[in-house]
């Protein structure tokens, strides 16, 4: 009598980048019984190498149903935001993926230069993160 | 939160220390300790939780086998409570006919000795009064769990969080839906006075009770509530009150828990608990949990847990054999357990060799490539 269907597909880079996501839309109202991990072995290649080569397969299965939203966590460690982006999108014709539209329920979050540096600079440095924020709104990585 | 467990000659451990963190997964292959590792968490609870014979929680064959008879059983508990550290040990020893007694037991809270007991006298502050008390005590069971210190005394922070640990091997099918006339105290590792203690619960603090509820409406599709019914004068019965069709219009059917599924029951019982114990703060130690949930069950569960312990400050102590368990979490948080033989445990922190990355950890466990 018990079922649960994941509605959201977390694919991302390590367990800190799952929680991070799942608790963030957590707080944005989504019921937190629909999400799904799909996260990179540890110690395995390198967590961005591993979302990459994921992306298509991920995306195929998603866009084969209804109702299903994708989400990928990378970082974009030394490259712009745009350039991790690019990347993520060169990897679907590969795989016989047409590009990602707009209308799709495909989420990228791509922190700069990783996830742990935003945590570090907001739970440690208010002064940093005050600047920042003041002098980077609307160029947000 | 316990931080460091040292066990020496109970069962298979010898020498053997354990440092848990907020969230500890235990794997290692069958006969390797874990389930004896929550045991004789579960016993020195027990001890502290009533008037309990030492020799009925520590028998003489409760000793590690192939170690010299007169060597006495040794445990040491360091736990951090409302941030403020203790430790705690236990000596006990069995004389040549087997029959156990405390040889000793002592307490420590930030570094200073607060009490002792020799296994003829025991000395402890008394909270209110400017001197120390002195007074003799036999050695079968803890003067500790024989004395109401008070909530006042230095003791208690470290007392009430040891009576409240809570070790569960859960065994669904034991789940029986009649609360007992003769309810024991709290609730058995094997979950089978669930109803018993959900009905203490509920009286003893209903807000706790309507979260328990409100998580069970997400997790038990139909779900909306339930009933304790009395059966007889002392008696009464859990029910499960379930919505039949799809409209809420529709009429409800109340089961009985014990007719509920095995995985059914046991998703009532972890959500419980989740809400009971790491609500709180406590401590829980659960021995392969996950056996009886279906897979889908097993991530929203956990990823509950988990917030649990970061946000309540609770603790818990994972045994599991589940592959979704290990790979998504044993790397992180997990600790090998093994042995040679039947030689003695030795625990080690996951880590993975070089070689093996890019294979799931489920995988190296399974091929017996964890540690070789």
């Amino acid at each position: 009598m018990s079922s649960r269907t994941a509605k959201v597909i977390i694919l991302c880079e390590g367990v800190e980048d799952y929680d991070f996501a799942r608790r963030a839309l957590t707080r944005l109202g989504w019921n937190k019984r629909l999400f799904e991990p799909r996260i990179c072995p540890s110690g395995s290649q390198s967590g961005e190498q591993f979302v990459r080569e994921n992306y298509a397969r991920e995306l195929r299965a998603q866009r084969a149903r209804q109702g299903i939203k994708l989400l990928v966590c990378t970082d974009a460690d030394v490259h712009e935001v745009s350039e991790r982006a690019r990347q993520l999108a060169a990897s679907l014709p590969t795989a016989g993926e047409p590009p990602r539209r707009r209308e799709e329920r495909v989420a990228l979050w791509i922190p700069r230069r990783n996830l742990e540096t935003w945590a570090y600079l907001y739970a440690r440095a208010p002064s940093t993160r005050a600047r920042i924020t003041s002098t980077r709104s609307g160029t947000r990585n | 939160m316990l931080t460091r467990l040292c066990i020496d000659n109970y069962r298979c451990f010898l020498n053997f220390e354990f440092r848990p963190g907020p969230f500890t997964l235990v794997l290692g292959p069958n006969g390797t300790g874990k389930s004896s590792l929550l045991d004789a968490l579960y016993c020195i609870h027990r001890l502290q939780s009533g008037w309990t014979h030492v020799g009925d929680l520590f028998p003489a064959e409760s000793r590690y086998r192939g170690g010299a008879p007169e060597r006495p059983q040794r445990f040491l508990l360091e736990a951090t409570v409302s941030d403020i550290p203790f430790s705690y040990e236990l000596l006990i020893e069995h004389d040549r006919r087997g029959r156990a007694r405390l040889a000793r037991e002592a307490m420590q809270r930030e570094g200073r000795r607060l009490y002792e007991f020799d296994g003829t006298h025991a000395h402890l502050p008394m909270a209110g009064s400017p001197g120390d008390s002195d007074f003799p005590f036999q050695g079968h069971m803890s003067p500790l769990a024989a004395l109401d210190l008070g909530r006042k005394s230095p003791l208690a922070p470290f007392l009430d969080w040891l009576r409240n640990l809570w070790v569960i091997r859960p065994v669904p099918q034991a789940m029986k839906a009649e609360t007992s006339a003769t309810t024991t105290w709290g609730l058995q590792p094997d979950l089978s006075n669930f109803a018993a203690w959900f009905q203490n619960l509920v009286q003893e603090e209903p807000r706790l009770a309507a979260r328990i509820t409100r998580s069970l409406r997400a997790v038990l599709p139909g779900f909306h509530g339930y009933t304790l019914a009395r059966e007889t004068e002392k008696t009464r019965t859990l029910r499960l009150l379930f919505r039949g069709g799809r409209r809420a219009t529709e009429g409800s059917a109340g089961f009985a828990l014990d007719e509920l599924s095995d995985g059914q029951r046991m998703l009532v019982a972890l959500y419980a608990l989740l809400h009971e114990v790491l609500g709180t703060g406590g401590t829980l130690c659960l021995d392969e949990p996950e056996n009886y949930l279906a897979l889908p069950e097993i991530q929203p569960w956990l990823d509950e847990v988990r917030d649990q312990v970061v946000d309540r400050g609770g603790q818990v102590l994972l045994i599991s054999h589940h592959p979704r368990v290990i790979n998504l979490l044993a790397t992180r948080y997990g600790y090998w357990f093994d042995r040679k033989g039947m030689g003695p445990v030795k625990a080690r922190r996951i880590a993975i060799q070089e070689a093996d990355e890019g294979l799931p950890v489920s995988e190296l466990v399974s091929r017996g490539w964890i540690h070789e």
